[in-house]
């Protein structure tokens, strides 16, 4: 332990994760700040990191005010109704206020926005998605974040916040280590905006062979956006709202632009509209939610899911009639090749061409995502025009930790960002962290070195078991004392799978079960004590999976308070099948304390701040 | 698959459910902006792309703000960020929404 060697390094900002939120907040942080020292750290390079690392066919929020195609308002309304009525509206509201200058300066800097040829306009995907040619997205991003940082680290795994050792509930800062050199890294700091990953893969992935945790939703998304909140006592709000992606198989390349652009359309194996045959079951379970418009994507997963346990499977989209058209074929093909290229080999591998033969679709294992299509998340504060009293606690997109703000993945309640919305809500938190610093909030925080050190032990712990623990084998590689990370990651994935609502129940679970795995995920946090890493890699995957494990911890919780099934088609709950408006017309908020590890968990108000009227004419 | 952006690069699909005999070939051009793919299925098909990556040369338009006008004084206060609200290409300020419209937990 000695050797590893430590750095310290002081800044006003401190930025973990350098994803699309991430850039957002260290671009921003830069325009209010002028003189203020701004540190991004990132778990890989941030050229190619966080969820468009490989790219992006559309940028799937964009209002188009200036020509009055959608006002924030509308999409509060699509969100809303998308999530089943629970959103944080007023955090929906204002990330939408604030997208556009967010696209316009993308397409300042470079990148190549598909335009329509008669009107100028950003062609649309739909009424929400514009399309790009967008395999360099995230590299024209991470430029604008590096000309506004005063220092970027890449390669460094945060750990743990730093909390102030003077006043109670405040920030300090945050550990890592650097996965290549080994070094320790303390990074003190009077704010910190968490912009990590969601959670992938912490539940038993369909691909458990080479494809396994290689295959999209974001791979490298650890859930270090809810473990690092969660570890320090930060509330978190709908954690039980996980999606379930319905995805062409394998690749699990998106069906966004085949749906709303190339208009292609799902069928059984019998060619017939499945979708219809489910309504009045559906209608049962949901009431009037079913008559939406458009359909909650998780009754559309629903149908997909009944239909397939009756028999009508596999479930094909339908692309040989639009591909025929040269154009559309290439924007069927580019819009994996640019983004999700997997799914073009998978394609080429199986001899799919879309031309002559109807793709399969699949329902993917369930992700934690907040910046996709899910409201899990850390409780933030709202701003200040827009909030009402339970929402606001002086600096937008605050955590109920001092100083410690959110973006992205991290923050809950505000579905429906995807990039530009996670940029744009990174520019947002930095604004707000700018303020909060300013105002004098952070004034004399002491981090003390017995803070830092005693971490320091613990981070590294995982080597000093495996040095000790490999002593006692005598043939094979079998320890009886540490299990390694990937035993850990599969054994967490198995009981979310089996009892938390994953592909092996079809997504169904119960009291009973998430009860038995809560017990098992408790175990599994006592043995991650023992998990034994060979080396500063190993290291790694040993931290992602306790970020992962917490994460998992802080869902089932969530699964199990909430009595109802609010959204069938991502989950289950066997014994509440119906949605309860009655009793769960509410946002889920927890805590989970730091000393006795125990989650607490509470019922909070759901404000609709924009009213449904125009709804109904605009649809 | 992008560990080499720079220099073309061969991938082979997942053992676990990609047969073999086929190849997804990418050469990433930043001189020239582009993106070309070749795709060979596995029997035999070939298809070829090329896409943009940039529309101005890579990075000169993207703004230093540092040395860009400082924020007037008390902006700081309101809800605008960096750009708006000219950025948005709207007439007038960032919406907002009146607080007397809110209600507590009906069912939208």
């Amino acid at each position: 332990m000695a050797k590893v060697k430590t750095h310290v390094e002081e800044s006003d900002i401190l930025i973990i994760g350098g994803g699309m939120a991430g850039t957002g907040a260290t671009f921003e942080a830069r325009h209010w700040g002028r003189d203020l020292k701004i540190v991004c750290v990132e778990k890989a390079n941030i050229d190619r990191s966080g969820a468009v690392a490989q790219g992006l066919y559309a940028i799937n929020c964009y209002m188009g005010m200036q020509w009055n195609e959608n006002q924030p308002e509308d999409h509060v309304r699509y969100a809303r109704n998308d999530l089943m009525g629970m959103v944080r509206e007023d955090l929906g509201y204002d990330m939408a206020r604030h997208v556009d200058s967010t696209v316009h300066m993308f397409d300042e800097w470079g990148l190549p926005m598909m335009k329509n040829e008669k009107t100028g306009r950003y062609l649309r995907e739909g009424k929400w998605q514009i399309m790009i040619h967008g395999e360099s997205y995230k590299p024209i991003v991470a430029e604008a974040a590096k000309k506004s940082a005063n220092k970027i680290y890449n390669r460094i795994m945060i750990t743990h916040l730093l909390m102030d050792d003077e006043k109670e509930n405040r920030i300090g800062g945050a550990v890592g280590f650097n996965m290549r050199t080994g070094d320790y890294h303390v990074f003190k700091a009077k704010a910190v905006i968490v912009a990590a990953g969601g959670a992938s893969h912490i539940f038993k992935p369909r691909a458990v062979g080479e494809g396994m945790g290689r295959t999209w939703y974001a791979p490298w998304s650890n859930g270090s956006a809810y473990a690092l909140p969660i570890a320090v006592g930060a509330k978190m709000t709908q954690m039980e709202n996980r999606i379930v992606l319905c995805r062409f198989k394998d690749g699990y390349g998106p069906v966004g632009a085949y749906f709303l652009h190339l208009k292609t359309y799902t069928q059984n194996a019998n060619g017939e509209n499945y979708e219809k045959k489910w309504y009045d079951q559906t209608k049962s379970l949901v009431g009037e939610y079913i008559d939406h418009h458009p359909t909650p994507t998780c009754l559309r997963n629903h149908a997909f899911i009944q239909e397939v346990q009756a028999g009508g499977g596999p479930i094909h989209m339908v692309t040989k009639e639009a591909f025929q058209d040269p154009h559309l074929e290439t924007v069927g093909w580019e819009n994996f090749l640019g983004m999700t290229v997997g799914q073009a080999v998978v394609w080429a591998s199986q001899n799919i061409d879309p031309k002559y033969t109807n793709p399969e679709l699949t329902t993917s294992e369930p992700y934690v995502m907040g910046s996709h299509a899910t409201c899990s998340g850390a409780w933030v504060s709202g701003p200040e025009d827009l909030s009402p009293p339970e929402y606001f606690w002086g600096y937008n997109r605050m955590l109920t930790v001092d100083g410690l703000f959110g973006a992205g993945d991290t923050v809950g309640g505000s579905a429906h960002k995807f990039s530009s919305g996670s940029f744009t809500e990174g520019r947002l938190a930095a604004k707000a962290a700018v303020k909060y610093i300013e105002d004098k909030k952070a004034d004399g925080i002491k981090v003390s070195d017995k803070q830092y050190k005693d971490l320091k032990e613990v981070i590294y712990k995982p080597l000093e078991n495996y040095t000790v623990g490999r002593n006692e084998i005598t043939g094979g590689t079998v320890s009886p004392s540490y299990i390694s990370p990937i035993q850990g990651l599969q054994r967490l994935q198995r009981i979310m799978d089996e009892y938390v609502g994953g592909i092996a129940t079809n997504y169904m679970t119960n009291e009973n079960m998430l009860n038995r795995g809560l017990e098992l995920l408790k175990w599994l946090e006592e043995d991650l004590e023992n998990v034994g890493a060979e080396d500063y890699h190993q290291l790694m995957r040993a931290w992602e999976l306790k970020h992962r494990t917490i994460t998992s911890q802080c869902v089932t919780e969530h699964t199990k308070f909430r009595e109802e099934t609010r959204w069938p088609g991502y989950y289950y709950r066997g014994d509440h099948l119906k949605l309860d408006d009655d009793n769960w017309h509410c946002l889920t908020v927890s805590r989970r304390d730091p000393k006795t590890k125990k989650f607490t968990m509470e019922k909070v108000p759901v404000y609709h701040i924009v009213d449904e009227k125009k709804e109904k004419k605009a649809s | 698959m992008k560990a080499c952006p720079n220099h073309a690069i061969d991938v082979r699909g997942y053992a676990d459910f990609a047969p073999m005999g086929h190849s997804v070939r990418v050469r990433r051009e930043e001189e020239k902006g582009t993106i070309s793919w070749r795709i060979k299925f596995r029997n035999g098909t070939e298809k070829n792309f090329v896409s943009p990556i940039t529309t101005k040369p890579w990075g000169k338009f993207i703004p230093k703000l540092a040395e860009e006008d400082k924020p007037n004084q008390g902006e700081i206060t309101t809800q605008r960020l960096y750009t708006e609200p000219k950025g948005l290409n709207i007439d007038g300020d960032l919406p907002t929404v009146s607080k007397d419209s809110f209600k507590k937990g009906v069912y939208y």
